[in-house]
């Protein structure tokens, strides 16, 4: 048989990380800021987070927002939402690992979604995932904390 | 969610007619065409401080750059290199259909780009034998593994209609094509083109945006030559005669052939017979490849056959054998057998699939009725019925009954007179008779063209053992007239074999056409044979003969009776009768006599008293059948008498002759005494004194 078809196809991504702070505003008690990051794992198997312009199709890119309480007073029933974008998928890696799940942005529950087919429960696919939310209860006052998401490059 | 199904609701979409089909060679793969896309991020949070909901908190905006490729694959999958094509090239070429079937194609569609891309997949329908509403088309769709399915269907066939399909990165869609044929024939190439634009090319610059696979399908089907032939006549003359079939149905190849599986030969018999032994598998004999089926019908009395499940791959052929007989419902003349056909007719579901309509070849020795192969091969074949060889691959050929009816005279006794001194051999035949006979087919069969078939013996009255009248060894011969106006052949010498039996097909191997003569001739000699038996006879009544026997003795299936014919040979020649009488008188010019002539003693005779001698010579040979006889002379010796009698000088007289006397003797000669000719000759003599 001959195979013509040879994936010589590159994907090369410009990871461009625009680093932008909140507009102050007196008012503005939590400031959010969100980075991505190349998933660099090397071959004793540990993780390191690399900013990149560039990266080949199949890179893992861990998009992290992290939040800082601004002001001298708790902040209470916090709830940060990080989309996942398209042309990206959800790896399942979430930190903290108590996030939830949507596939409508809507609607969220529990990791790992589930839904009916045929009568039966089945896991639907990470790639169908959109945003991740995480419940936080109480951030102390001028304390900073952070939430991650996992995804690769379609 | 993401939407990656393949979505022919979406069939209205795009229709686009194909009209054209491009015959040049199409690339498989499109080039690599890179495209950029920015992928951008944003967090947002909700809270609370002391109980009150505070405005929405956003983070800044990550924004990724993607450079992305775009390309695809598109594949024809058929196995097409027996035909001469490249497999997984962008044609599937000549890929095998029957008459109004159904023909796969097979395509992959890949995604060989780095980001989930829109295909466009246009159907097209560029020949009308394509029926669209029987036709469909089955996807399965594969992950970047290439085995794990992540979905499939099958769809309506529509002409024209594109159908998006999305596939990620890496995805395949493998799809089946099943177009069903109508109305089309052996040898004809139906095109039919499939084309594939990838939406993310679309909205690039890139130059090669749609890629294009032309299929063709090529009608194949067997072609049945059927040739039926009788190895064996039925003799009509008896009612219990077997008549031997034999069909042999040949796969003949063609530029279109194609294998015959599970095909069924049935025959029918013509009303007057019947089958006269069960068929079974060992009255057929196929070639290399071929299968003899199952024997469904054909027993001991039944109106034919049907074999079921034969294989014939293209070239090879089956090989029945049937007897038969009559039923005696029907008075068969070898007229009436001229209208008893034996048609068979040979059956095939061309793809072996009964809810597949107009697909069942049926091929006959028969015009007409049933038959149909003039719907599925280009050009309809011929049906001989005289037996003919078929010209044409796909011709058929049968042969009315075939009767014998096989019938001889043999005539011409003939009588012949022969002298008793001959010439004795072949080579030395002076004197020699012949005697003719004529054998007559007055049957409708040839006869002699086997040996055995037509035989004759000649034979004496009186043995075999040589005596005084004989057959000549070597002067046997045949003549040949076929009575058909190519004028009588020339005579053949036959020899005798065992038994002194004479075969007619070991000089005329061809035989002897109905209404054709042969007449046998033969010598006869005589070796000093008398003229009476009794040998002191001199009455014709009593001449000696001898009679031959021809006899002809037919041989093989449906021969009649011995015959013969009794030729006669009688022994005819000179007889010389003596006779005396007393003389009235001694003077030499007197004929008168005392009594009559006889050839007793005459007694009281004086000397000085005349006698009268009378000497007769007769051809004893009739004249219808005998021989004149020449340079007779009759000679007398006065030696024989003069110690006691004087020759009367002047007292002879001959009759029918010419005389002479001389001082010792008398003579007649006569120079042709014709059959039943005399010549007489008398003298007078005179008893001496003192006696």
């Amino acid at each position: 048989m001959k195979f013509l078809t040879v994936l010589r196809t590159t994907l090369i991504v410009s990871l461009a990380s625009v680093s932008l702070l909140g507009t102050a505003h007196a008012e503005d008690a939590l400031k959010m800021q969100l980075s991505a990051n190349k998933v660099v794992t090397n071959s004793e198997g540990k993780v390191s987070y690399v900013p990149v312009n560039t990266a080949p199709a199949g890179t893992v890119v861990q998009y992290k927002a992290t939040y800082s309480n601004t002001i001298n007073q708790d902040i209470q029933d916090l709830e940060v939402v990080l989309p996942i974008p398209a042309n990206m998928t959800f790896t399942g890696e979430a930190v903290p690992a108590s996030a939830q799940a949507s596939i409508d942005n809507k609607n969220y529950a529990d990791m790992p979604l589930m839904r009916k087919v045929d009568g039966k429960m089945v896991k639907i696919p990470f790639s169908e995932y959109r945003t991740l939310r995480w419940n936080i209860k109480l951030l102390p006052a001028n304390k900073s904390a952070a939430v991650a998401l996992n995804t690769i490059v379609d | 969610m993401k939407s990656n199904t393949f979505n022919y609701s979406l069939l209205a979409v795009g229709v686009a007619a194909v009209l054209g089909i491009s015959t040049t060679a199409n690339a498989v793969e499109t080039p690599t065409t890179t495209t950029g896309v920015d992928i951008t991020n944003q967090a947002t949070a909700s809270y609370s401080v002391d109980g009150q909901t505070q405005p929405e908190a956003k983070s800044n905006v990550v924004k990724v750059s993607v450079s992305q490729q775009v390309s695809f694959s598109l594949t024809a999958n058929n196995n097409d290199t027996a035909q001469g094509g490249t497999l997984n090239d962008d044609k599937n070429e000549k890929i095998a259909v029957t008459p109004n079937g159904f023909v796969l194609f097979e395509h992959t569609l890949k995604n060989t780009g780095n980001t989930t891309d829109t295909y466009d997949i246009t159907i097209g329908a560029t020949d009308p034998k394509y029926i669209q509403n029987e036709s469909t088309v089955t996807f399965i769709v594969y992950a970047a593994d290439g085995t794990t399915i992540v979905r499939q269907d099958t769809v309506t066939y529509t002409a024209g209609a594109t159908v998006p399909s999305i596939l990620e990165k890496g995805q395949s869609v493998k799809f089946t094509i099943k177009a069903k044929t109508s109305g089309n024939k052996g040898n004809e190439t139906l095109p039919l083109e499939l084309s594939v634009t990838s939406r993310n090319l679309t909205q690039s610059a890139a130059a090669t945006k749609t890629l294009t696979n032309l299929d063709t399908s090529f009608t194949r089907l067997p072609t049945f030559g059927i040739f039926k032939t009788i190895t064996n006549g039925l003799d009509l003359n008896d009612l219990t005669d077997t008549a031997t079939y034999q069909v042999v149905v040949t796969n003949d190849g063609t530029l279109f052939s194609a294998d015959a599986k599970n095909i069924t030969i049935a025959d029918v018999l013509p009303d007057g017979l019947v089958m006269a032994k069960e068929l079974t598998a060992s009255n057929i004999t196929v070639s290399t490849g071929a299968t003899k089926g199952t024997v469904a019908t054909g027993n001991l009395g039944t109106k034919g056959f049907s074999i079921t499940g034969v294989d014939l791959p293209v070239g090879q052929s089956i090989t029945i054998l049937f007897d038969v007989k009559q039923d005696q419902t029907v008075a068969i003349t070898p007229a009436i057998a001229m209208g008893m056909i034996n048609h068979v007719t040979v059956t095939d579901d061309l793809d072996e699939d009964a809810a597949t309509t107009g697909d069942i070849v049926i091929d006959s020795t028969k015009s007409g009725t049933s038959e149909n192969v003039s719907t599925f091969y280009p050009t309809d074949d011929v049906e001989n019925l005289n037996g003919e060889t078929p010209a044409n691959k796909g011709d058929d050929s049968t042969v009315p009954l075939l009767t014998i009816q096989r019938k001889l005279t043999l005539t011409g006794p003939t009588i012949k007179e022969i002298a008793p001194v001959t010439g004795l051999t072949s080579t030395a035949t002076a004197g020699q008779v012949t005697h003719a006979t004529v054998i007559t087919n007055t049957g409708k069969d040839v006869e002699g063209s086997k040996p055995g078939e037509l035989t004759f013996t000649i034979t004496d009255n009186d043995g075999t053992t040589p005596d005084a009248v004989n057959l000549v060894p070597g002067t046997v011969k045949v003549t040949y007239n076929p009575n058909d106006g190519t004028g009588v052949q020339a005579a053949q010498v036959i020899g005798a074999g065992t038994g002194g039996v004479y075969d007619i097909n070991t000089v005329l191997t061809a035989g002897v056409k109905a209404g054709g003569t042969v007449t046998i001739t033969y010598n006869v000699s005589a070796n000093n044979a008398p003229l009476f038996n009794p040998v002191t006879s001199t009455d014709d009544a009593n001449a000696t003969f001898e009679d031959t026997i021809v006899t002809l003795i037919p041989g093989k299936e449906g021969a009649p009776t011995s015959t013969t014919v009794t030729d006669k040979t009688t022994v005819r020649g000179l007889v010389l009768v003596k006779k005396q009488a007393m003389a009235a008188d001694c003077a030499a010019t007197s004929t008168g006599i005392v009594g009559s002539f006889v050839t007793t003693d005459i007694t009281g005779a004086l000397p000085g008293e005349c006698i009268i001698y009378q000497i007769q010579a007769r051809n004893t040979s009739t004249t219808a059948a005998g021989f004149p006889i020449t340079n007779v002379t009759i000679f007398d010796e006065f030696s024989k008498f003069s110690a006691k009698a004087d020759f009367v000088v002047g007292s002879l007289t001959a009759i029918n002759g010419v005389k002479a006397e001389s001082t010792t003797n008398v003579t007649t000669t006569v120079a042709t005494l014709a059959a039943q000719g005399t010549t007489t000759m008398q003298f007078k003599v005179k008893i001496k004194p003192g006696l």
